[in-house]
């Protein structure tokens, strides 16, 4: 039982530092020519813009949903005044970062595992190669950028939709005007919360893409690989993305402490 | 340009504008695109106010807290320091008041300032406004903790002291009880005699209403009244007579004053008593005089020193009548240049240098005055033994009466005598020209005082003691 959990230990980290050297390498080669900007522009659209809609939508369906629950809190206390300003600091320092990494990671994730071990298993990868074309640069380097990329932008556009979300949940209640609503919201925001909180996501597009494209690009056993390579994918890059979240707010905290 | 490349494009710009406008409305409510202006104020406690806290003029919104500066001594206050917009400069003033205040029962910390007065000056850039202590509540929950306790401490001990003041009213209540129980007997006896002598004094009363006894007679019979009325009117009748006496005396001593009334008679009498009397006193004197001159009591006013210089001749006085074994004639000569000068009269008087050296002269013999008798002797070396007589006579006189109105010295003790010119024992020898003070002292009683010398004054006047 210690010999198998050990083993499945040193598995683990022999796993995790492949995954490491992996992303290392993508960032080494994201640096240098050629750039492929055509394929990160058209993997920016497939990641971004087609994640768009699923972003928003959650992230307006969060915003309604927190903003009844907080009103359903505050109100016990007669600070019904501090929902639009809790509801803000609450997608916009966490929920709004983590969700959105957490949706994209199981809607691209899972497209680029899928994607990168079909092309795998059925040697098109090998194909690449084998017309002098760098499938890992080609491949997974554009899509580690593109997801590092549209974290950022998926999370404002979560941030946005909820607050969206929140407002509409409030002004049926309470009747309270837009420009109100929005000034205190941001009554209480600091520059401090947003862009910490905001380009931590990049560190969450690094993860969702390394991942994805690592497991993608080491899927074996035909079919039935890619399957399992899509459903590790999700799972893998989700608890990274919670683990590093972890450690990105401490980090974040140390950086810039709460006042 | 494929649908992926403009759907990338738009996808990105979008996020930037969203990311933007939120960092817009972050700047815009920390008013990052105002102008703004510094300001300061001071707490000894900040009450939670942090950096970043927003600041509010009047209610509005107008800035945030940019700096908290740590005070260097407990002595020292907490220094905001706070940047507020521009637009509301005018209204804080030199005497506004910065307070830290809560937004709400669980909203954040704000600093309110509050608007200064009219008058007051526009507060400068970087200048400091006062600052009002925040209302801290855990403090005042201190505060009615430590109440609380005090009161409960107060409670208790009125509690002890409650208890101990019932058990004692207690023990009080119960002493009085048996004590009114012991007393019982005792008031009940007082009533039965107080019963009694109702009865007695209602019977008393009746009695005296009835006519008996004394009171009662007072009370009932006239008698006594008819009797009053008798000395009352013999009061009045006395009271004529008393006014008819007085009168009457009143009108005896104008007679008595008068000059025709019986006063003139007892007057006379009164002066034919003086005349008899003093005819006593002078038969007294003669008696007296005789007295001195008789051998047996002669010695006895001698050494009294009561003797007549008229009645000695001056030989006599030369041969030392006035000196006897103990007694001795003590003389200050004084020479007449010095004392006398002759007045527009013609006769002689003193010269303010005379009755200088009499002055010193009788100081000598103060010391043995009045007890001793002072003979002033009269001396006169010009013109015809009659001539040196009258004259030594003179000054004699003059000299006496100027001692005994200037020492106020007693007459029978100071006496005169004119000697002419022959003076045997004088300074200029046999003879002398002005006057001696003499002065007759029992040796026992002799103290010699040499006279003292003041400038100018001459060697004719001399001191010495002259026995024989």
């Amino acid at each position: 039982m210690v010999e198998r959990t050990g083993l499945a230990i040193l598995a683990f980290l022999g796993w995790v530092g492949e995954v490491s050297l992996f992303g290392l390498r993508a960032m080494r080669e994201a640096f240098r020519p050629p750039f492929e900007f055509a394929e990160i522009t058209r993997q920016l659209y497939e990641v971004g813009w087609r994640s768009a809609p699923l972003i928003a939508t959650s992230g307006f369906s969060i915003g309604v949903v927190l903003s009844m629950h907080t009103r359903a809190s505050l109100e016990r206390f007669g600070a019904e005044a501090m929902i639009p300003a809790g509801l803000t600091i609450a997608l916009i320092r966490e929920t709004g970062p983590l969700v959105t990494a957490l949706l994209v990671s199981g809607r691209v994730g899972a497209g680029i595992g899928a994607e990168l071990g079909a092309m795998k298993v059925t040697e098109q990868i090998d194909a690449l190669e084998a017309v002098a074309v760098d499938s890992f640069k080609y491949l997974a380097v554009t899509r580690i950028i593109a997801c590092i990329l549209a974290l950022p932008i998926l999370t404002t556009i979560t941030n946005v939709c909820g607050i969206l979300g929140g407002y509409l949940a409030e002004t049926s209640i309470s009747g309270m005007s837009l420009e109100l609503y929005f000034s205190r919201a941001f009554a209480v925001v600091e520059f401090s919360d947003l862009i910490p909180s905001t380009l931590k996501t990049m560190v969450f597009g690094m993860i969702i893409g390394t991942v994805a494209c690592y497991l993608g690009f080491t899927t074996t056993q035909g079919t039935e690989g890619v399957g399992r390579t899509s459903t590790r994918s999700v799972v893998m890059s989700s608890i990274l993305i919670i683990l590093a979240n972890v450690v990105l707010v401490r980090l974040i905290f140390f950086l810039f402490p709460p006042v | 340009m494929s649908a992926k490349v403009i759907g990338a494009g738009a996808f990105v710009v979008i996020g930037a504008l969203l990311f933007t406008a939120a960092l817009f409305l972050i700047g815009e409510r920390r008013m990052l695109f105002d102008d703004r202006f510094e300001l300061y104020t001071e707490f000894a406690k900040l009450g939670q106010l942090e950096v970043g806290a927003v600041v509010r003029v009047a209610g509005m919104d107008a800035g945030e807290v940019t700096e908290v500066i740590v005070p260097a001594s407990p002595a020292d206050k907490f220094r905001v320091r706070m940047e507020v917009r521009d637009n509301l400069h005018q209204l804080v003033r030199t005497d506004s008041i910065a307070s830290v205040q809560t937004e709400g029962l669980v909203g954040g910390i704000f600093l309110s300032i509050a608007t200064g007065s009219e008058g007051a000056p526009v507060v400068p850039e970087k200048g400091t406004i006062p600052g009002r202590e925040p209302f801290v509540l855990a403090d005042v929950l201190e505060q009615a903790s430590e109440t609380f306790e005090q009161v409960a401490m107060t409670v208790d001990k009125i509690s002890g002291d409650l208890e101990t003041t019932i058990a004692r009213v207690e023990v009080a209540t119960k002493d009085a009880h048996q004590l009114f129980i012991d007393i019982t007997p005792q008031i009940k006896s007082i009533a039965e005699n107080g019963s009694r002598m109702s009865a007695d004094t209602r019977q008393v009363i009746a009695g005296i209403q009835a006519g008996e006894g004394t009171l009662g007679k007072l009370i009932k019979d006239d008698t006594l009244y008819v009797r009053a009325r008798e000395v009352a009117d013999e009061a009045q009748v006395a009271m004529a007579n008393v006014r008819q006496v007085s009168d009457e005396a009143r009108r005896a001593i104008a007679d008595f004053r008068s000059e025709d009334g019986p006063a003139k008679g007892m007057f006379a009498h009164v002066r034919v008593t003086l005349g008899q009397t003093r005819d006593v006193v002078a038969n007294m004197a003669d008696v007296t005089e005789a007295m001195k001159h008789n051998f047996l009591l002669r010695g006895f006013f001698n050494r009294r020193g009561y003797f007549d210089l008229d009645a000695i001749s001056p030989a006599q006085y030369r041969a030392g009548v006035l000196e006897n074994g103990k007694r001795k004639a003590m003389r200050i000569w004084l020479g007449s240049p010095v004392l006398f000068q002759t007045a527009a009269s013609g006769a002689e008087e003193l010269t303010d240098d005379g009755r200088a050296r009499i002055d010193a002269a009788i100081t000598t013999f103060l010391e043995h005055l009045p007890t001793s008798p002072l003979v002033i002797e009269g001396y006169a070396s010009d013109g015809s033994e009659g001539d040196r007589y009258r004259v030594s006579r003179q000054r004699a006189g003059i000299v006496r009466e100027y001692v005994l109105g200037r020492f106020g010295l007693t007459a029978n003790n100071t006496g005169y005598i004119a000697l002419a010119g022959n003076a045997v024992a004088s300074p200029s020898g046999d003879h002398w020209d002005g006057v001696a003070l003499t002065l007759f002292i029992d040796l026992e009683d002799l103290k010699f005082v040499p006279q003292p010398r003041s400038a100018g004054v001459p060697a004719v006047v001399s001191t010495k003691v002259i026995s024989k």
